[in-house]
């Protein structure tokens, strides 16, 4: 039988450790200066008062007065609730609190009296004073630890693993729960705050670093993301229908929309218009479903202006409550603040649609692209468990030749990968549109011109008759027809060949029907068409469609 | 019993260790300390706190659990005592900020007479050294 845990009532770290901590925990916070060792305590005794578990909070350095003050500035009022009998703060020595320990006193008094359950000494340091020697230091944190537990307290003991002389590792092996917190400097100059739980004695615990950050109601655990969890939630409820993607033409490209639940890859350079495809896509909820909006380059009017210019009225739907835009700059942004916004967001229903404008913003405040990757497949493990569309933005550097996606995989992740490119075509610069990626459906193999109307964007007429479009400097082909290389193939290839090219597109059984002819040879005469490079075969549906190559095949 | 309280403010408010302890006292409730330990909270010798300290537990202000060396000591558990404290504590602080001023000048006071007799005394040693 499993013993039933006691909350901390930290969320985030709640969920760290599963549920909470065993009856009667010891925990240790260490970090250096400035981690939130304090703040954590704080909140771990001013949880207990809202979960009715009475705290003492035990300083051997700062005025509890000063206590009051920071307690005060995170919307506790430590104050009232020492005068309603729910928490004490009290200043001692450690020598004075070994003694009262060892032998009774106040301390102990008081704590029967408020029936205290939970208990912080802040910080552990200052046992080095008692004695320098580590197995006395050790010693003494165990009496301190049996006696709270005898008293049937949760304890936490801070610790500043940067004091003058501290001694590293005493206590690490004492106490039943061990916490770090600690920086993470970017970009040279940022500081990020992480915490980890590096063990957790008699129960399991999420491994690994997570984002914790200080808000004016306390500390933030942000877990970092935990792929398997979500794929669970959604396990046997897999759904397809389809929201329009509020582009004219676009619906079509993409086999009749957007499917729900999947996730958009827009990839683009700068000035192909991603942006404003994503202001599109928000624009067009209303009764599919509410629009998440994140912007995280752009501030929330400079985005409802640039999409009212090419009439996309992002303003109503804010107003009317269909779009809810958020501006999230990642100057202090960290990716899992971003993933925990938008799991609670998209918990708070109603949404059929998630923009994020742009991913790319993300990959400055991320230390690896690896964890980038997860993050993204976390969010979109969010979308998939919730029906929702993800359509997320991404930078291409390169304005023309070879370019790559994204460094962290963001096109493997995504269901559907669109890319947008700046292409000169006689001297002149134009936006081209096309669906490299389309999971579940057929789409539109050809590259479009996409077009900016008074009225909103519309997806165009394909290039035709140009080669090396992707590159962004394509050239002029001469138009051939397919039957200009007839003389390499037999009268009955010329044949198949011929209905392709009329069809654009067939499967065996289509174009074996139309030939007069049995599926299998005229399997084998595609087959070899395609080997050969005038046909090019495509998985859709999960069958094989043929498609006739337009261009001189090679 | 209000002249004996009277009693007490005086004393508490004329000395500066006292007055330093009660403060300590009144603004953290729960400090429960060893002498030591009070000596750093309040930034006093100890040798100074320990007299005090032994005045303010015989009137009653002070709690102390166990005997020295060693004792624990603590804000009164008398919420009467702590409640006319905090009734007269404006009265405390002002009597002591008194009590200090006219210390500061005695003592400035004192240093320059010490000053001119030490000077006059400088004097005479020329006086004699010129002669």
């Amino acid at each position: 039988m499993s013993v039933q845990k006691k909350p901390t009532g930290i969320d985030g770290l709640d969920h760290l450790l599963k549920g909470g901590v065993l009856p009667n925990a010891s925990i240790m916070v260490e970090g250096t200066p400035g981690t939130g060792k304090s703040t954590l305590a704080l909140q771990f005794i001013a949880e207990g008062v809202r979960l009715g578990e009475p705290g003492i909070f035990v300083t051997l350095e700062e005025y509890p007065s000063e206590f009051y003050r920071d307690a005060r500035s995170y919307g506790w009022d430590f104050t009232k609730w020492e005068q309603e009998g729910k928490v004490r703060v009290i200043a001692t020595s450690a020598q004075a609190l070994k003694k009262q320990i060892e032998t009774g006193g106040p301390l102990t008094a008081e704590a029967r009296s408020m029936g205290a359950r939970r208990v912080v000494v802040d910080s552990v340091n200052h046992f080095e004073r008692v004695s320098t020697n580590p197995i006395v230091l050790r010693s003494t944190l165990g009496g301190l630890i049996h006696a709270f537990k005898i008293e049937d307290m949760i304890s936490l003991f801070t610790k500043d693993t940067e004091a003058p002389g501290a001694l590293e590792v005493w206590g690490r092996y004492t106490v039943d729960i061990l916490i770090e917190l600690s920086f993470l400097l970017m970009k040279g100059r940022e500081r990020h705050r992480l915490i980890e739980v590096h063990k957790a004695r008699g129960q399991d615990h999420v491994l690994g670093r997570h984002t914790f950050k200080i808000t004016d109601r306390g500390g933030m655990i942000l877990p970092r993301p935990v792929v398997q969890t979500l794929v669970a939630a959604k396990e046997g409820r897999p759904k397809a229908e389809r929201i329009p993607s509020g582009t004219e033409g676009f619906d079509e490209m993409l086999g009749g929309g957007l499917i729900q639940g999947q996730t958009v890859l827009l990839a683009g350079g700068a000035g192909t218009g991603k942006s404003l495809l994503a202001a599109s896509f928000a624009q067009a909820s209303g009764k599919s479903g509410r629009s998440l909006y994140i912007c995280m380059e752009d501030p929330p009017g400079r985005v409802m202006q640039n999409a009212a210019a090419i009439g996309v009225d992002l303003f109503g739907g804010v107003k009317s409550g269909d779009i809810k835009l958020l501006y999230l700059p990642p100057v202090e942004l960290s990716p899992d603040e971003l993933l925990h916004l938008v799991e609670t967001e998209l918990d708070a229903g109603g949404y059929h649609r998630l923009v994020i404008d742009s991913i790319s913003s993300l990959r400055s405040v991320t230390p690896e692209p690896e964890y980038l990757h997860d993050v993204i497949r976390a969010l979109a493990m969010n979308c998939f468990s919730r029906d929702v569309v993800g359509l997320f933005t991404a930078e291409i550097e390169e304005v023309t030749g070879p370019f790559r996606f994204t460094d962290f995989g963001g096109s493997f992740i995504a269901d559907t990968v669109i890319l947008l490119r700046l292409v000169e075509v006689s001297g002149e610069l134009k936006k081209a549109i096309s669906v490299i990626k389309a999971r579940g459906t057929s789409h539109d193999p050809t590259l479009r011109e996409l077009v900016f109307t008074p009225r909103g964007l519309k997806v165009g007429a394909p290039f035709e008759n140009l080669a090396g479009l992707l590159t962004g400097v394509p050239t002029a082909q001469r138009p051939v027809a397919f039957e200009a290389y007839f003389g390499e193939v037999s009268p009955e290839q010329q044949r198949i060949a011929s209905i392709l090219g009329e069809r654009k597109e067939a499967t065996v059984q289509e174009v074996a029907d139309a030939a007069g002819m049995n599926a299998d040879r005229a399997r084998e005469l595609l087959e070899a068409l395609a080997e050969s490079g005038f046909v090019t075969a495509v998985e859709a549906y999960g069958e094989i469609r043929y498609r006739p190559t337009l261009m001189r095949p090679r | 019993m209000p002249e004996l309280f009277d009693d007490t403010v005086r004393k508490i408010a004329i000395s500066q260790v006292k007055f330093a302890i009660l403060k300590l006292f009144k603004e953290n409730p729960y400090v429960m300390d060893s002498r030591g330990g009070l000596a750093l909270w309040v930034g006093k010798p100890e040798d100074v706190l320990a007299r005090e300290l032994e005045e303010m537990v015989d009137m009653g202000v002070i709690h102390q659990w166990g005997s020295e060396p060693g004792a624990i000591y603590a804000y009164t558990r008398n919420q009467e005592t702590r409640r006319r404290i905090q009734e007269r504590w404006l009265e405390i602080s002002r009597l002591a900020e008194e009590a200090r001023l006219q210390q500061d000048k005695a003592m400035s006071d004192e240093d320059r007479a010490r000053g001119g007799r030490e000077a006059g005394g400088h004097v005479c040693t020329e006086e004699t050294d010129g002669h």
